[in-house]
């Protein structure tokens, strides 16, 4: 087993892409989830998936660091690449893949501990014991999550005391923590309510100057806010994906017009 | 709490206060041209046109895309529909320059005019007149932007007087030179860059108040 190198993104070079899904296709048993999606992500660029409910836009976001591994029967067809190497790759352990890819939950979940233990969580399961640098590590991902200022006197305390913007931002500081070169969102903001989820806009438009963000979310004035690219799915089938300008302003497909403006269905 | 994209609301307004200095420029000159006979001057206006048209598209587009992306509400939905008029409105005063230049080229050609007219004290007016508009929109200030409305009503005056003094109350034609009818096209015009500076400053009220004083007596 080999481990996937894990490179700071500030370090990477120019934009190109760093996503490439090819030709994939997914079946959770016999049911087929996702049909032939090609798509390409530049790096440091945030892509929106959207689309109604059930349309595979989740579980394309779940296969970029194969949590969907952890569903029994499952197969895909087709590859994902990044950073030109395959995530099917036997020779990549799924860990390290899931160090680079962080993920941030619908709901947020911080773990019964305090602020300061949630965010260096992944830092001491792998065995960090430098107090100086696990309390660096804190502060830079609590700035990163614009969370700092507001638990600096208080970390030591119970993250379950948070607000629910709060501990989504928290929950956006551990995955920060671990390194990762690309964030996955997973409606992030669809239990916050409009300053909370203001809050997290903001911070994934400051975040992508480091990250390649991917979100899915059902709020498509937030796909229109946030993203720089759009792509938009129906019944497992990607059917437009472009600049989200282009996607909102004046779609090639008469089915994202008519899902956009509200015709749908 | 300041968004990311209200950036883009700030180059809009960079972009209107771009395309109205653009279009007061060319105001300036070509009265410059009319006055002195210069056509060099007169052609540099007519050359500056494009690129006013072009801002108008780019401000056309930045509308279109904030209302698009970024669902604004209150002052800024103010904003944007008022840029949208306040752009056509000064894309339209940088083409009535370039009207002017056009004719003030023929009179050129034809000869220097010695009488022209109310047309120096009209274009001083009409100049006055939509730099202050222009100060209005970029100052938000209400007081100017009422001063528009009033002065206005003096470049109207002054081209009155300039059709009255060549075809007199008549409007006999018989003795009315070729470079006089083009004069009084070039006063038309002028009163036509007054009533844009009329309409910005109405669409400053209207931004800055919300009250929507089109086509009501002043």
């Amino acid at each position: 087993m080999t481990r996937l190198k894990v490179r700071p993104s500030t370090e990477r070079g120019g934009r190109k892409d760093y996503i490439s899904i090819k030709n994939f296709g997914f079946w959770y048993g016999s049911k087929k989830a996702l049909e032939s999606i090609s798509l390409d992500i530049p790096e440091r660029q945030v892509v929106a998936f959207i689309g109604p409910s059930g349309c595979g836009k989740s579980t394309l976001l779940r296969n970029l660091n194969r949590m969907n591994d952890l569903v029994d029967n499952i197969r895909h067809e087709g590859d994902i690449q990044i950073d030109s190497r395959s995530i099917y790759d036997p020779g990549l352990e799924v860990i390290s893949l899931r160090r680079r890819v962080g993920m941030v939950f619908q709901k947020s979940n911080p773990f019964p501990k305090s602020i300061f233990e949630n965010v260096v969580y992944a830092l001491r399961v792998v065995g960090v014991r430098d107090r100086a640098l696990l309390e660096e590590v804190c502060e830079t991902s609590l700035r990163k999550a614009a969370l700092w200022d507001e638990v600096k006197d208080r970390l030591h305390d119970s993250a379950l005391g948070l607000s629910g913007g709060q501990m989504q931002r928290l929950c956006i500081a551990r995955a920060i923590a671990n390194r990762p070169e690309i964030l996955l969102m997973d409606e992030p903001c669809s239990a916050l309510d409009p300053i909370a989820t203001g809050k997290i806009e903001e911070l994934i438009h400051e975040l992508k100057e480091q990250f390649t963000i991917v979100i899915v979310t059902h709020s498509m004035q937030q796909a229109a806010r946030v993203s720089d690219r759009t792509a938009f799915f129906y019944l497992g089938k990607q059917v437009e994906y472009d600049t989200t300008e282009k996607i909102f302003m004046n779609p090639s497909q008469p089915q994202t017009e008519a899902y956009i403006s509200g015709r749908f269905g | 709490m300041q968004r990311f994209f209200h950036d883009e609301l700030r180059q809009l307004r960079d972009d209107l206060i771009l395309m109205g200095e653009r279009s007061l420029d060319m105001t300036r000159m070509v009265l410059k041209a009319v006055e002195t006979g210069d056509d060099s001057l007169a052609l540099q206006v007519r050359g500056m046109d494009d690129r006013v048209d072009d801002l108008e598209k780019r401000v056309d587009r930045e509308i279109m895309r904030y209302l698009t992306l970024f669902g604004p509400m209150g002052s800024d939905v103010r904003l944007l529909l008022a840029a949208r008029d306040i752009g056509h409105d000064l894309e339209r005063v940088a083409d009535e320059a370039s009207v002017i230049a056009k004719r003030s080229l023929v009179i050129s050609e034809r000869g220097p005019l010695k009488n022209l007219l109310h047309v120096p004290e009209e274009g001083k007016i009409a100049v006055e007149v939509l730099r202050l508009a222009l100060d209005s929109f970029i100052e938000g200030d209400l007081e100017k932007a009422r001063l528009v409305l009033k002065r206005d009503v003096e470049i109207d005056s002054l081209n009155r007087k300039n059709y009255e003094s060549l075809f007199g109350h008549s409007g006999d034609t018989a003795k009315v030179s070729a470079s006089h009818v083009e004069l009084i096209f070039i006063s038309k015009a002028l009163e036509r860059i007054g009533d844009h500076s009329k309409n910005i400053a109405e669409q400053v009220i209207f931004l800055t108040s919300g009250e929507d004083v089109r086509h009501s007596r002043q």
